[in-house]
């Protein structure tokens, strides 16, 4: 037997107008009434969750508001849009203390060509500027690093000579000491083989 | 006098610019239209901006309106995109918040587990999880909820506001209907654990 499609569930659950058949084969088919089940479980919980609709205030809408809003969208873009375009064709806005000026130079004309031309300069000029700098700067940096690391080397090489030099004093110290001792046993025996002698 | 004018030609009216023409249909959808609003994202204050959204953009299409449609398809047409998108934009605005708080190290797994902590007890109140269910179904599904269960309107109606054949709209309305029937089951079965 064919069970029931969706569609045919839901025009039962919805209570769409149907054949009579299809209510008699769900109460005869377990499968679809098992299916059946679900979806009315699933409508019990969409309609405890049908919420309540506040009160509300009405919204402002009117064919007035709505016109003032256009324009308003039109006065802030439009503006916009064209000194877009106009700058695109080569037209120049600048706004300063002596207030708000416009410059004008055709697209593709020689004065744009050589304004590009003085700009693409002065962007050298820049550049080779900032490259001289950085090297100034670096070797500022790499001076100071091999003024750091002589004046280390030097620290160290004091420290060095001062541990060396007591160093010394101390083994000269000794073989001092070693020397008064080794006389004084070469003085015993020269005695002692005096005493023998006589 | 105005009531007794239908949609087609009040439309005709307001193509031709006259404002009180267009003051009259708002008139006649507005609640129509804060109803179905409200009812799909269930907070004031958005429900208003979206239907101040909603009536600008058929301010603004309505030199498009052909007649193709009825009127009332075409504006409720209008009010479920809108309500679509927007819920989509909550998505993406939600998993972005999310991904910035990771970002930042903050323990995202703890904070749901006070949220879940925080959401059971409504739900042990309110019966939150009714209207969580309903508000987690796809965007599609939701929309059917709302225009046949609670906006009680009919198959042929909303197939023509989604402009989709009624079998597609019953389909979509089985889907909804047992993805929240199968969350019903899923909860009885953790009360059923817990006790």
């Amino acid at each position: 037997m064919k069970h029931l499609s969706e569609e045919q569930l839901i025009d039962i659950l919805m209570n769409e107008p149907r054949d009579a058949a299809l209510d008699q084969h769900l109460a005869e088919c377990p499968p679809c009434n098992e299916r059946y089940r679900l979806i009315a479980d699933g409508l019990s919980v969409a309609e405890a969750a049908e919420p309540i609709i506040p009160e509300m205030p009405r919204p402002m809408i009117s064919h007035a508001a709505f016109r003032r809003r256009t324009w308003l969208k039109r006065a802030v873009v439009l503006p916009l849009a064209a000194m877009l375009v106009l700058s695109l064709l080569g037209f120049g806005f600048q706004s300063d203390q002596d207030g708000f000026s416009v410059q004008f130079s055709l697209l593709g004309t020689q004065t744009t060509a050589a304004n590009h031309d003085a700009r693409i300069a002065d962007l050298e000029q820049r550049l080779l500027e900032a490259i001289e700098l950085n090297t100034k700067l670096t070797q500022n940096q790499m001076d100071s690093r091999f003024e750091a690391v002589f004046q280390e080397r030097d620290q160290n090489l004091r420290e060095f000579s001062t541990a060396l030099n007591a160093q010394i004093k101390g083994i000269e110290l000794q073989n001092s000491e070693n020397m008064v001792d080794l006389r004084e046993e070469m003085l015993q025996e020269v005695r002692t083989a005096a005493n023998q002698g006589r | 006098m105005e009531h007794l004018v239908d949609d087609i030609e009040l439309v005709r009216r307001a193509q031709k610019g006259e404002g009180a023409a267009f003051d009259v249909l708002v008139k006649r959808y507005e609640s129509k239209i804060t109803g179905l609003v409200y009812r799909y994202v269930r907070d004031t204050d958005t429900a208003l901006d979206l239907v101040q959204d909603i009536f600008f953009k058929i301010f603004r299409n309505l030199v498009n309106f052909k007649g193709e449609s009825k009127f009332s398809s075409w504006i409720y047409r209008i009010a479920i995109n809108d309500c679509i998108d927007h819920k989509r934009r909550l998505k993406v605005r939600k998993e972005q918040s999310l991904n910035q708080i990771q970002e930042y190290g903050y323990d995202v797994a703890d904070e749901r587990d006070e949220a879940n902590i925080e959401d059971s007890h409504l739900a042990q109140l309110e019966q939150a999880w009714v209207r969580r269910a309903v508000a987690d179904l796809p965007p599609n599904q939701q929309s059917i909820v709302v225009m046949k269960v609670y906006q009680d309107l009919t198959f042929d109606q909303i197939s023509e506001i989604l402009d989709e054949p009624v079998s597609t709209v019953k389909s979509r309305l089985y889907k909804a209907l047992s993805n929240l029937g199968s969350v019903m089951r899923r909860k009885q079965v953790i009360e059923g654990g817990r006790t």
